[in-house]
């Protein structure tokens, strides 16, 4: 695998919603992207996969995380207890692409490219550009009200 | 200001499916809500920066197959394949509607989210999507991912 353009990050954790899966990624190069393709859609329940891509030596996972092989090469796992869609891996194993959402949240994430273009949806320009504030108890209370 | 009832919209007769096709739903035409969600559950969730999800009607909703479910909190579960993961559902105990995720609709759905949530823990780098480069998925590609860095 040639890594030689790839930045370094620190040592980092990443788990899904229960707790049941945990992963411990020591310090390396890794890459960031994401990927629009129908498979990551499905996969993530989402308009796209955003990972970091590592060598899997440099994961340790405690627990047992449910693997689908999603196609001939490759598998996805994700947590049998909670569904927290974990990581794409090659049946080769040597690399994986753990996803975004499980990583810390102090993670530097910056995606420096994107694939599946194909399949793009269409919308995400235009959420870029949706009004926004940040959740507060009379939201949720308006939200319970009036639906 | 924006009423919340005005967020509704009527959509298309749809099915959806997770990955494998084990667990699927048909949804009835009529109004549904699209809305994002940045909070750092469904960012767990669904393994990505937010949940896009679609608001529907309990009643309008039809199962096939066994969702497994998660309480992921006190007042609502998440539902998933229990056989490939898909992230397929959010669900309010206490409310007459269930949200399915964007991703498990068909591709031509015509999804448009018209207000976001929790976005006291939105990703910066979700705000830059236009300026990453992107390219369509060849299969040159696929080959030099399945034998390199599996992305």
């Amino acid at each position: 695998m040639d890594m030689t353009d790839w930045p370094a990050m620190e040592a980092t954790t990443a788990s899904c919603q229960c707790g049941a899966i945990r992963m411990d990624i020591t310090a390396g190069p890794h890459r960031t992207g994401l990927c629009h393709c129908r498979m990551c859609q499905r996969a993530t329940g989402g308009p796209f996969f955003a990972f970091v891509t590592m060598p899997s030596a440099r994961v340790t996972t405690t627990g047992t995380p449910a693997i689908f092989h999603s196609s001939e090469g490759a598998e996805r796992g994700f947590c049998g207890a909670c569904g927290s869609p974990l990581f794409f891996r090659p049946r080769t194993r040597e690399a994986i692409a753990i996803a975004f959402g499980t990583l810390h949240k102090d993670f530097p994430f910056a995606p420096i490219r994107a694939i599946g273009g194909e399949s793009r949806c269409a919308w995400l320009d235009a959420a870029l550009d949706i009004d926004a504030g940040p959740t507060t108890k009379a939201d949720v209370k308006s939200l319970q009200a009036s639906e | 200001m924006t009423h919340i009832h005005d967020l509704w919209r009527d959509t298309p007769d749809t099915h959806g499916s997770c990955q494998c096709g084990a667990t699927r739903y048909h949804i009835t035409a009529g109004p549904t809500k699209a809305t994002l969600c940045h909070y750092r559950m469904c960012q767990r969730a669904t393994g990505s920066p937010y949940a896009a999800l679609l608001e529907v009607p309990r009643k309008r909703i039809t199962w096939h197959g066994s969702p497994a479910r998660y309480a992921s909190s006190n007042r609502a579960d998440r539902g998933f394949c229990p056989t490939c993961g898909t992230p397929l559902f959010y669900d309010f105990h206490d409310r007459d509607v269930i949200e399915v995720t964007v991703g498990s609709l068909p591709a031509g759905f015509p999804y448009e989210p018209r207000v976001q949530y929790g976005i006291e823990s939105r990703d910066h780098w979700t705000t830059n999507l236009r300026d990453i480069p992107g390219f369509e998925t060849l299969e040159t590609s696929v080959q030099s991912n399945q034998s390199n860095d599996g992305a």
